[in-house]
């Protein structure tokens, strides 16, 4: 449904045009790759850009930049450019990635890779294709518009609205909807009740508030790293195959969760967890609520938010590995990635948070029906299996381009 | 009749079914009512040899058990399942 409405969306987007030069080189440019790359046929001319693009076979932002590439071979500035294309699955190519990420001080993974002149960009988003214009234009010296060359954006202007990126309000809104269906996982759920009704016990509320917050930051924060390290995996494997895997494993978790939804959806009610692991953490809350000391308590909070979560996270890690997965088909890195795994993080925590606050301020707990469980399992395994077709037949769907 | 009530502090079905029987009690308090948890009363639990789902009611008349109620369940399913008990 959500793909239909954007897809619906998309049929209504903008396009724009951009200027070329044919003009001589600037005394600015200096081609610093040439010696990197280390290829005979390298043409070094005065009037002529080089441009080299570090791409993976299986990266579907690099192919879109390849077609790029070919409608700017034939634009104006067909006369004033050299493209060389170097396939990263080749290890010679791959080596010399690295050197170039290390001449241009660049520490994030991933390509298409980008280098003209003394500038570099990676990735290819919807700003790429502006941001190489401006370059060769500043690297030509004089930049009349004659010949202007379509390309998609996803820039909307709505009423009221304004300008609005499509594509970064539906990323918002897959983290918003992953995050939410993720934070119903009852896996670590369960402690978080245990520690609210036990501090409840305490009838102190000071305390019941700080150790609930440290626990419910600590988890965030838990997953929140956890998401970093999958991510840079993600970002690191530019390999269809890891793809396809990750799909397969969504498929798996999907068809799981459905099972267990056709198994259980009769019963109500919750599972009793094993005896061991509730003996455990009862002996844990008892010892942070016990402590005469305020800082060993928190430390204790700490420490049990940790270990249990880090025990918990295999599993959840379907839905965080799906939207990183989307994130690096959607090429988004750095600054802007972290903010969307934080918008998922609350989202993830939200029920959480609420479940939290009312007992601190009303003294009483409130559980979230197992019914919704069920339906949690239901849309998730759906949801999982969706995204996993996807993965593997329509990444372009994922990466929001239709 | 004694209604025994078996909860968990860790499972949230209970805590809505607890909430639910709070309003039960009020409306039929000539019954005797006991809540027992699952892990701080191990030892009065361990005799009704309940399964893996909570919460459990167990409905006794004259220590005799007649009605047994798992999982989690709205009002008006609690109500009709004891509309012959109560």
């Amino acid at each position: 449904m959500k793909f239909k409405l954007l897809k619906f969306i998309c049929f209504f987007l903008f396009f724009f045009s951009f200027s070329i030069s044919t003009k001589a080189l600037s005394t600015s440019y200096k081609d610093i790759v040439k010696d990197i790359v280390n290829i005979e046929e390298i043409e070094i001319s005065t009037d002529k850009i080089n441009i080299y693009l570090f791409y993976s076979e299986t990266c579907p932002h690099c192919h879109k930049e390849l077609v790029y590439f070919e409608t700017l071979k034939q634009s104006n500035y067909q006369d004033k450019i050299n493209i060389y294309t170097f396939e990263v699955s080749d290890q010679i190519n791959n080596a010399n990635l690295k050197k170039v990420k290390e001449l241009f001080k660049e520490n994030r993974p991933g390509v298409p890779y980008t280098l003209i002149g003394e500038q570099a960009i990676l990735g290819f988003g919807d700003s790429t294709s502006d941001r190489i214009q401006t370059i060769l234009n500043n690297y030509l010296k004089e930049d009349p518009k004659e010949e202007s060359i379509k390309e998609e954006n996803t820039n909307y202007k709505l009423p009221l609205l304004g300008k609005i990126d499509v594509k970064n309000y539906s990323i918002f809104l897959i983290a918003l909807v992953l995050g939410l269906i993720d934070g119903f996982n009852p896996c670590a759920m369960w402690i978080l009740l245990l520690l609210i009704n036990m501090s409840l016990n305490t009838k102190n509320r000071k305390k019941m508030f700080l150790v609930g917050l440290t626990f419910i930051l600590t988890s965030g924060l838990v997953y929140f790293l956890s998401m970093l390290g999958i991510g840079f995996i993600v970002d690191l494997t530019t390999i269809t195959i890891i793809r396809d895997l990750i799909a397969i494993v969504a498929i798996i978790l999907g068809i799981y969760n459905l099972i267990i939804y056709i198994k259980t959806r009769k019963e109500t009610g919750c599972h009793v967890v094993k005896k061991e692991k509730r003996k455990f953490i009862i002996e844990k809350i008892n010892n942070i609520l016990e402590s005469k000391s305020f800082l060993l308590g928190l430390l204790g909070t700490i420490i049990l938010a940790l270990s249990v979560n880090l025990v918990e996270l295999a599993c959840s890690l379907g839905f965080p590995t799906i939207f990183l997965e989307i994130l690096s088909l959607n090429n988004i890195l750095g600054f802007q990635k972290i903010i969307y795994l934080l918008v998922y993080i609350i989202f993830y925590l939200l029920d959480d948070l609420i479940i939290f606050l009312i007992a601190v301020f009303t003294l009483k707990t409130k559980g979230i029906s197992t019914k919704y469980n069920k339906i949690v399992n239901l849309v998730g395994g759906i949801l999982m299996i969706i995204m996993g077709i996807l993965l593997i037949f329509k990444p372009e769907w994922i990466m929001l381009n239709f | 009749m004694k209604i025994i009530k078996i909860n968990a502090m860790w499972c949230p079905g209970c805590l809505i079914t607890k909430s639910i029987w709070q309003e039960i009690e009020k409306e039929y308090p000539h019954h005797e009512y006991i809540n027992l948890d699952y892990d701080l009363d191990e030892e009065k639990i361990e005799k009704y040899k309940i399964g893996d789902i909570l919460p459990v009611v167990i409905i006794e008349n004259n220590n005799q058990e007649i009605k047994r109620i798992i999982g989690e369940k709205n009002k008006k399913e609690i109500l009709k399942e004891l509309e012959d008990l109560l």
